[in-house]
């Protein structure tokens, strides 16, 4: 997947000043952005994340305002039930996307801090622009312990542990924390397991707009935290 | 010495994905076209009868059960492939899809084109066995309002056919499009004009005999 980011920030920054400052005199310093996505098509997958915001509460982004219906009949959105441990499949029918017990889930991964994996039929290259807001709090990620999809809820590329502040659970015995990230060219996982100080095959690396699986052995805190100086 | 910590998690790693609980989903959108019909022993579709012949259904949802064994021989074991509960009234807690529920719902009118498609989009668990293991399939269809196949008037069943399980977090789950041909209820066929012939002379030879 090709990942191009272009964070209007400045200007949606500069924008947003302006619209407040001609309203009364308290600043709104919304950060305004989007950036392209460029799944694998044939039917293969690609890990997604939306790191932008429909509205700034970070829970209402859908897969219309996110995804959209703008793709070929018979994609699919996977999305990770916790609980289960199992994925839930929509399907982008004529009629839209479906929803049954699955659009919760998938409504879920569709928030900043998640992520759901996309499979796109047919040989047409496909572009879904991810356009919203950018949240900037200080953000306390609660994460239990078993195999859960997320991805760094801002859109930051990097390594997991070097650039995104995630601090691993100390090893006790052969308990240890582990990521699965997803090589799309392979189309399988690269499995990175916490060795106490370092990751095997290296901290893991996370692109803007990508999610990957993480277990920790035990519940830990993920704290990090976006916000315009 | 930094090198045996890692082998040692690398293997538990494998050992824990060789044990994994393995799953499939139930969806043929593979299977397109007319695929080699109504006697296709793979990549099969559902037909029902028609004036006649069998045509692909692709306008009614269908009542679906799946049995399953560990060879094409024993495949008897009735797997819940409604592990939500979303079955309500005389349909709770019998493990099947049907088309008034939420559970068959879409099954067949979502492709319309006579592959099936799961709406709720789960996962299947055959219980006890491995990601990588192979069992065996039987898929049940049905028509109308019976909780199950054996009751049903309408009905059909696949030929057993096999898939590998995998791992619950492979995005690339094994589905049924390697099913045969899911033909429901029993085609009778319209009288030809040579068989109504034929009909007609045996009658005729009979009543001269009798003279």
């Amino acid at each position: 997947m090709k990942t191009k980011t272009s964070l209007l920030s400045a200007a949606a920054l500069a924008a947003g000043l302006l619209a407040s400052q001609a309203q009364s005199n308290v600043y709104s310093a919304n950060v305004v952005g989007y950036y392209n996505l460029q799944p694998t098509n044939n039917n293969n997958f690609t890990f997604i994340a939306n790191q932008l915001d429909l509205d700034g509460t970070g829970t209402n982004n859908t897969v219309n305002s996110v995804i959209g219906t703008n793709l070929p009949l018979n994609s699919k959105i996977l999305a990770w039930n916790t609980n289960s441990q199992s994925f839930q499949t929509i399907t982008l029918l004529a009629s839209g996307w479906t929803s049954g017990a699955a659009g919760p889930t998938v409504k879920q991964g569709l928030q900043p801090g998640y992520g759901v994996i996309i499979q796109i039929p047919g040989s047409t290259p496909t572009n879904i622009t991810v356009v919203g807001n950018v949240l900037q709090q200080t953000n306390r990620f609660p994460l239990p312990t078993g195999l859960q999809l997320i991805s760094y809820p801002f859109p930051i590329g990097g390594g997991l542990t070097s650039n995104l502040n995630f601090i691993p659970n100390v090893n006790v015995g052969s308990s240890h924390d582990s990521a699965e990230t997803w090589n799309v060219g392979l189309q399988s996982y690269t499995i990175h397991n916490w060795l106490g100080t370092q990751w095997s095959a290296g901290d893991p690396q996370l692109p803007i707009g990508t999610s990957f699986f993480l277990k920790p052995w035990q519940p830990t805190i993920w704290t990090n935290g976006f916000v315009v100086q | 010495m930094k090198k045996l910590p890692a082998s040692i998690l690398g293997i538990c790693s494998m050992v824990a994905y060789v044990h994994a609980q393995g799953s499939f989903i139930i969806d043929s959108g593979f299977n397109s076209g007319d695929g080699s019909g109504p006697l296709a022993t793979t990549g099969g579709l559902v037909y029902v009868p028609s004036g006649g012949t069998w045509v692909v259904d692709t306008v009614e949802d269908i009542n679906l059960g799946v049995l399953w064994g560990t060879s094409p021989a024993n495949v008897t074991t009735a797997l819940n492939i409604d592990p939500l509960g979303l079955n309500t009234g005389i349909y709770a807690g019998t493990g099947n899809w049907y088309a008034s529920q939420p559970t068959g719902e879409l099954d067949i009118t979502g492709y319309g084109s006579g592959a099936l498609l799961d709406i709720n989009g789960n996962q299947y668990f055959p219980p006890g066995q491995a990601a990588g293991t192979t069992i065996w399939l039987v898929l049940q269809g049905w028509l109308g309002s019976s909780t199950n196949y054996a009751a049903a008037s309408i009905a059909g069943q696949t030929a057993p056919f096999s898939i590998t399980l995998a791992a619950n977090n492979n995005p690339a789950q094994p589905d049924v499009h390697g099913m045969g041909a899911l033909d429901l209820g029993i085609l009778i066929p319209e009288p030809s004009t040579l068989s109504l012939s034929s009909v007609s002379a045996a009658v005729l030879m009979l009543a001269r005999r009798k003279k």
